[in-house]
């Protein structure tokens, strides 16, 4: 015990009292503010506090990219220093027991580790004073949870660590395969991380368990928490918590008792002997001198010859990382994982399976992208480190041959790996798509543009190698790139990850729209940027790999200033001519990208955003209860010019002014103009324009403002220009444009879509907090307003939408007509009966499939090789319509229909005027063998028809508990519908889907959870609960006195308020239930 | 054929000055370089084989300018360093037709021949198709040297070759090595006296970065003809001796402590003259610094 205390003490003091030790303490501080930082914008609530408990947990689990480097570097030495020194030869003979030296050294890492660790505490504790947000953020010390994340997350996880890096250097003798161990435990760490944020809860305990950090569990612990929880609530060991903490104290117990066992001297001391390889010579080889004369042979240094060494070199170079078992064991293993997902998670979303489409085949690049990245990287510095590794570097550096064969010929071989590697998972994703019987729809074109180009995949493994060479040139250390790298590497994604970062034009490699390709779009307007974003990094990185020649230290100390003189000429002269324009390139795309994206390209960041929408309530909030005329009848001429960005459009508009107004106020999107506004014939005179705003006021001619209807003519365009960085500009995109009416023409009076709905967020600009996002039940003058339309009642009109060969176009209303006017198809639409004004129009490539289903005909507006679905949501309209009828009446569906897939970029689901808009994610590439997948086609028609007909029927008011009329009335009758036609447990299904989401997303509400009653337009109630809600009242009145109840309850003239129909429901309610129902319906009490 | 080393010094960033002022010539042969461990010979070994820059001063051989063009030195350069590794899992075969590929032999011919002859010469040529790895130290050495004979080199560099190898193989060594300064300027740095001694024509005395003598070996033995005398004598006298003569070095033999003197005469009775070695020489310079 005196041993293994003075073991301890010696190697701590020498540890502890370093420059070192400090540097990392200051730097662990500092990296758990910036931490907190990103964890706090995960929690939306405005009662969340910075220094929250549940931040602490968080924190405490994932402990930061920076503990694990420092874990990587310091814990193996501990036990390693005397074989890396070569001082084990006496150290080891001195009197002490080898396993009183493990015991020793052993928890000597792991006391280090924890008082390094106990920085994070610091950095807690200063997160008040650090000036990352007002005092108001900050509550009372959680001094508990402080200490008590930290003993129930950190510790554990540093025991772990030094067990598995302790083990592989036990079991190994060599240093690197604990790097590797640390590496692999973090990649895992990554998958499981990024599967549970993008898979949801399908294998939430596989992804629990397999993060030996328990950051899932307490990520996932956090969302279940109230507000008030999160500030202040001690984790429970218990449950998948208790599970993934005991699984992994058992596997690093498990792991320190194997090392303990194995470890010996006389054992470890043999670290880098292996004596089975050793030749013997046999005895005829006595040495003598041959008097053999060598071979004339000439030699030659011709640029020729170098090429073809380089050739030589990089063939060389490639077989030898190919070629050992260890490669094949790897890439094995890769291909294995790969298949692995793309046969378990990649085919599933929120609805349940789909089919195995090339996309679906593709997208593990988003987890594994990172990994093979991340092991390319390191590849590659150990490669170009070969020659100081193996300490060949004084015989290869003196050699005659220019420095540029010898690394391009490494970096060409790492080049070749990366190819090689991205080749074999497009075979093992075709591979999987064929398995899983997706042979007919495989999409060679996908399995490229993704696998092959640079939406992690081979170019960005080429960007990130070039940048691990310069590195390596410029360091000289390999330990010292592979940290820098991978580090920036780590730094960037999870920079991008938390949002601490949003810019990206420092993120190297990165490119706009990575994730987000789209059936029906492809990659839209981020092609083009992408393009241009990853030239931008190819200069770059050709400027690195150039520089890299030019400052590579070929032997040891040499001068910086030899190395960085013109003289140099490892790089010659030609070549740094060509290194100089490729950074001039990079400058000039810099420079060409920020005016496009960021000037001209209209890229605003998030929090100068949340400042103009600020600004503009501030400003103009008095404009909502001043009089504005309202749309009343709209003839729309608008023309899609897609590959052109562009839109034409000329309207004939007339305005309802009853109250008589002096100024109009017109709310512009970005990118839209108005060429001609003309009143009643009359050019307007502009008062008052505030560009940063879109927000034009114009005269009203003296002579007009007091007539009831106002003619409005308008003829503008909306002309995209400039790149985007994250904006999909969906609305007019190359193919499955889509949007609403209102991106072109004004928004008239005040645009309360931009208000900021996050009290917190509302806080930070200076604005009071809200109550409710909406207005009070009583608010009279809310009351006269249209939920969908604060600019508008009830609208009628023609629509001529027009766009180029090839695609269709498609609008709200009725489709009268479809005809090709100069090589351009054009669709004439009319809605005469009035309906809300929430159209929507687009255009792709559709292919339209027609049908009736009694007398109402409808079409179907499909990818053309989306054909997988379209018979099942056929048989749902036709079932959906009987539906309809039985229990709205006749006519309850308008005798004309249309359904359209569209890209999935904005919302899920649209309904307007006879069109259900359905995203391509929404069952139209869904597996639908399953009960559940079908019933989620079912439930989407079902609602989307109920949607249609409270749209006709039902005129809401915009108050508190207008989406239990606009979202969950439809969504619980489309429960019914799959109740009625697919059985009880197809509509259980669905219910626990939507169960799980409110209870999932209750938890990140970002103000204050409001009653189904004075529901405010929250994402996740009124769709789900107040869904399950409904359909579960129905089944406790009856369905026929639902209906009825519903029905008189529109009849009135007044705008219908949802509590008045609660009421009227709530008398239905048999007494024993009425307590129960009041409880769903007035209490926030969960499902 | 001609190496000229002028005013050659370097100073590392820990401050020790590991070359002083250095001037050498150094003609076609075999030229010996002997020093302490850390008197600067391994610098000026990487120095001249265009691994590390000077502070200040000039290589030139033949006529190229070995510090503006070290490629050109490149090309008819043979290096052996005093530590190198191989790549694992490589053959000796397959390493040594590696390099000559990069030393611009690049007909595979001419490559093949002067592989197998040197693997020969080597006497490795049985084990050539072993890995690296399993290589003895000896083995490994002798494959050092092939590799740096590779390409006919006109200057040959030979870092501490012996050292850390058993007695046989280092005969073997120098077996080896006596072939090499027939057509090239050979040197040879090493810290063991009898290196020089058995192999080298001329040499220098290195010390704390500076030369402290140059010359051929016989003369600089021959200089010290009558004056070299040594005794044993009992260790704690050794105080007494040191005090009294110029005692240059000291050595244990069969158990009894013998001392040798530096002395113009015959110092008492008890002495014996010794014959001068280079050894003794060498000892002389460093009693004398």
């Amino acid at each position: 015990m005196k041993t293994i205390l003075s073991i301890i003490k010696n190697e701590l003091k020498q540890r502890l009292f370093s420059w070192v030790t400090l540097i990392f303490f200051v730097m662990l501080v500092f990296q758990m503010i910036w931490y907190t930082e990103g964890s706090f914008k995960y929690f939306t609530n405005e009662g969340v506090l910075m220094n929250a408990s549940s931040i602490f947990y968080r924190n405490y689990a994932g402990m930061g990219m920076l503990m694990i480097i420092i874990i990587a570097i310091a814990t193996g030495s501990v036990l390693y220093k005397e074989i890396q020194y070569k001082s084990a030869q006496w150290t080891y003979a001195l009197p002490i027991s080898d396993k009183q030296f493990f015991i020793g050294r052993f928890l000597t890492a792991f006391l280090y580790l924890v008082i390094l660790s106990t920085a994070m505490i610091v950095g807690n504790l200063l997160l008040p004073y650090s000036g990352i947000g007002g005092a108001n953020r900050f509550g009372p010390v959680q001094w508990g949870p402080l200490f008590h994340g930290w003993i129930m997350f950190t510790i554990p996880n540093l025991f772990f660590y030094v067990s598995i890096v302790f083990f592989s250097i036990v079991f190994t003798r060599r240093i690197a395969t604990s790097y590797l161990a640390v590496f692999l435990v973090v990649i895992i760490f990554l998958i499981a991380q990024t599967s549970y944020e993008t898979g949801g809860g399908d294998n939430l305990i596989a992804y629990i368990l397999a993060d030996s950090g328990g950051y899932v569990s307490a990520q996932h612990y956090t969302e279940l928490l109230t507000p008030i929880q999160k500030n202040t609530a001690y984790f429970k060991l218990s449950g998948y918590v208790l599970q993934n903490r005991l699984l992994w104290l058992g596997i690093a117990l498990l792991l320190a008792m194997v090392s303990y066992f194995k470890f010996s001297f006389k054992y470890f001391i043999q670290a880098g002997v292996d004596k089975s390889k050793k030749i013997k010579e046999t005895k005829n080889s006595v040495f003598t001198v041959p008097s053999i004369k060598l071979p004339e042979a000439i030699k030659q240094f011709r640029i020729s010859d170098f090429l073809k060494k380089l050739w030589s070199l990089s063939k060389l170079e490639f077989m030898n990382i190919v070629r050992p078992t260890s490669f094949k064991i790897i890439l094995g293993i890769i291909l294995l994982m790969v298949f692995m997902q793309n046969v378990t998670w990649n085919a599933t979303y929120y609805i349940g399976n789909e089919l195995p489409i090339s996309s679906n085949m593709t997208y593990f690049r988003m987890q594994w992208g990172v990994f093979v990245n991340m092991l390319i990287m390191i590849w590659a510095g150990e490669l170009f480190f070969k020659d100081k590794t193996v300490n060949i570097w004084q015989i290869t550096d003196s050699l005659p041959i220019p420095m540029w064969v010898v690394q391009l010929s490494r970096l060409v071989a790492i080049i070749g790996l990366s190819f090689v590697l991205s080749i074999s998972f497009i075979f093992i994703s075709i591979f999987t798509q064929i398995l899983l019987g997706g042979a007919s729809y495989i999409d060679l074109e996908r399995f490229v543009e993704d696998l092959l180009l640079y939406r992690w995949a081979f170019l960005n493994f080429v960007l990130w190698v070039s940048l691990v060479f310069f590195v390596a040139s410029l360091t000289s250390q390999r330990i010292l790139t592979h940290i820098l790298c991978v580090g920036f590497f780590i730094f960037l994604i999870i920079s991008y990850e938390m949002g601490l970062i949003e810019d990206l034009r420092v993120g190297y490699g990165f490119t706009p729209g990575v994730e987000d390709y789209s059936e029906v779009s492809g990659y839209g307007i981020f092609q083009q940027s992408a393009n241009w974003f990853f030239s931008l990094w190819l200069a770059l990185a050709i400027t690195l790999v150039m520089a890299g020649i030019w400052l590579w230290k070929r032997g040891s100390e040499k001068k910086w200033s030899n190395r960085l003189s013109f003289k140099n000429i490892q790089l010659g002269t030609i070549s740094k001519f060509a290194m100089v324009v490729f950074f001039g390139l990079f400058l000039f795309l810099m420079s060409f990208i920020n005016k496009n994206v960021y000037d001209i390209g209209n890229f605003t960041p998030e929090a100068e955003e949340e400042r103009l929408d600020a600004e503009y309530e501030k400003a103009y909030k008095y404009l909502e209860t001043k009089s504005q005329p309202k749309y009343e009848t709209i003839d729309l001429a608008l023309d899609f010019f897609p590959s052109k960005r562009r839109a034409n459009f000329s309207a004939d508009i007339t305005l309802n002014n009853e109250k008589g107004v002096d100024t109009l106020f017109f709310n512009t999107k970005d990118f839209a103009q108005m060429t001609t506004i003309k009143l009643n014939g009359q050019e307007l005179k502009v008062v008052k324009k505030n560009e940063a705003q879109n927000l034009t006021a114009y005269l009203v001619p003296h002579e007009i403002q007091k007539d009831s209807l106002l003619q409005l003519t308008l003829q503008g365009n909306k002309q995209y220009i400039g790149l985007v960085q994250s904006d999909f500009q969906a609305d007019i995109t190359y193919k499955g444009s889509f949007g609403s009416i209102q991106d072109f023409l004004p928004v008239i009076g005040y645009d309360s879509d931009k208000e900021l709905q996050e009290n917190r967020k509302r806080q930070e600009q200076g604005l009071h907090r809200l109550d409710s996002r909406m207005a009070n039940i009583d608010d009279s003058f809310a009351l006269t307003q249209n939920v969908f339309s604060t600019d508008a009642n009830l609208v009628k009109g023609n629509l001529t939408i027009s766009t180029e060969s090839g695609q269709i176009p498609f609008t709200a209303g009725v489709l009268q007509k479809t005809e090709t006017v100069d090589g351009r198809t054009v669709a004439h639409y009319t809605i005469d009966s009035p309906q809300v004004f929430n159209w929507h129009l687009g255009s792709s490539d559709y292919n339209v499939a027609k049908d009736s289903a009694n007398k109402v005909a409808y079409s179907i507006l499909h990818k053309p090789s989306h054909m997988f679905n379209v018979a099942l949501y056929k048989e749902a309209i036709t079932k959906g319509v009987y539906f309809m009828e039985t229990h709205f009446g006749q006519k309850a569906v308008n005798n004309k229909l249309q359904l359209v897939e569209i890209h999935r970029w904005q919302d899920a689901k649209y309904t307007f005027a006879n069109t259900i808009a359905l995203s391509e994610k929404e069952g139209w590439v869904a597996n639908t063998e399953g009960l559940q997948e079908k019933a989620y086609i079912y439930q989407t028609i079902g609602s989307g028809l109920t949607s249609l007909w409270v749209q006709k029927n039902v005129s809401i008011a915009n108050v508190q508990g207008a989406d239990m009329l606009v979202l969950a009335l439809p969504e619980a009758m489309g429960l019914q519908f799959v109740k009625e036609n697919l059985g009880k447990k197809a509509a259980e299904l669905l219910i626990e889907k939507k169960t799980d989401k409110y209870a999932k997303d209750k938890n990140n509400e970002p103000n204050t959870e409001p009653t189904l009653l004075f529901s405010d337009g929250t994402d996740y109630l009124e769709e789900n609960k107040g869904a399950i809600k409904l359909y579960e009242l129905i089944g406790i009145i009856g369905k026929a006195t639902f209906m009825e109840t519903l029905k008189s309850s529109v009849k009135s003239d007044k705008p219908l308020i949802f509590k008045n129909l609660y009421f009227n429901l709530l008398r239905q309610v048999p007494r024993a239930k009425q307590k129960e129902v009041k409880e769903w319906f007035e209490t926030v009490k969960p499902i | 054929m001609k190496l000229e080393i002028k005013n050659l010094s370097k100073t590392y960033s820990n401050g020790v000055k590991a070359l002083q002022d250095v001037s050498l010539t150094i003609e076609k042969g075999m030229f010996g370089l002997l020093g302490q461990n850390g008197a600067g010979k391994s610098t000026l070994m990487r120095t001249i084989s265009t691994l590390q820059d000077p502070d200040s001063g000039q290589i030139n051989f033949n006529d190229i300018n070995v510090l503006k063009k070290p490629e050109d030195l490149r090309k008819v350069l043979g290096y052996l360093p005093q530590e190198f590794g191989v790549y694992p899992n490589v053959t000796a075969d397959e390493l040594l037709t590696h390099i000559a590929d990069m030393k611009g032999i690049v007909n595979k011919g001419e490559r093949k021949d002067t592989v197998e002859a040197l693997l020969q010469k080597v006497n490795l040529y049985d084990v050539r198709d072993k890995k690296l790895d399993g290589y003895s130290g000896g083995m490994k050495q002798r494959f050092g040297i092939a590799q740096a004979l590779l390409g006919n080199p006109e200057l040959i560099i030979v870092d501490e070759p012996t050292a850390g190898l058993d007695p046989m193989e280092r005969n073997r060594f120098y077996n080896l090595l006596s072939e090499l300064g027939e057509d090239a300027v050979v040197i040879l740095s090493t810290h063991i006296v009898e290196d020089v001694s058995t192999l080298c024509t001329d040499m220098a005395i290195i010390g704390n970065g500076k030369v402290m003598l140059t010359g051929k070996p016989n003369e600089i033995e021959e200089a010290m003809r009558g004056k070299i005398y040594e005794v044993p004598i009992d260790r704690n006298k050794l105080t007494e001796y040191q005090e009294k003569y110029n005692v240059i070095s000291q050595r244990f033999f069969a158990g009894k402590l013998m001392i040798t003197v530096l002395a113009d005469e015959l110092p008492d009775g008890k002495f014996d003259t010794k014959k001068p070695s280079l050894e003794d020489a060498y000892f002389k310079i460093l009693s004398e610094n």
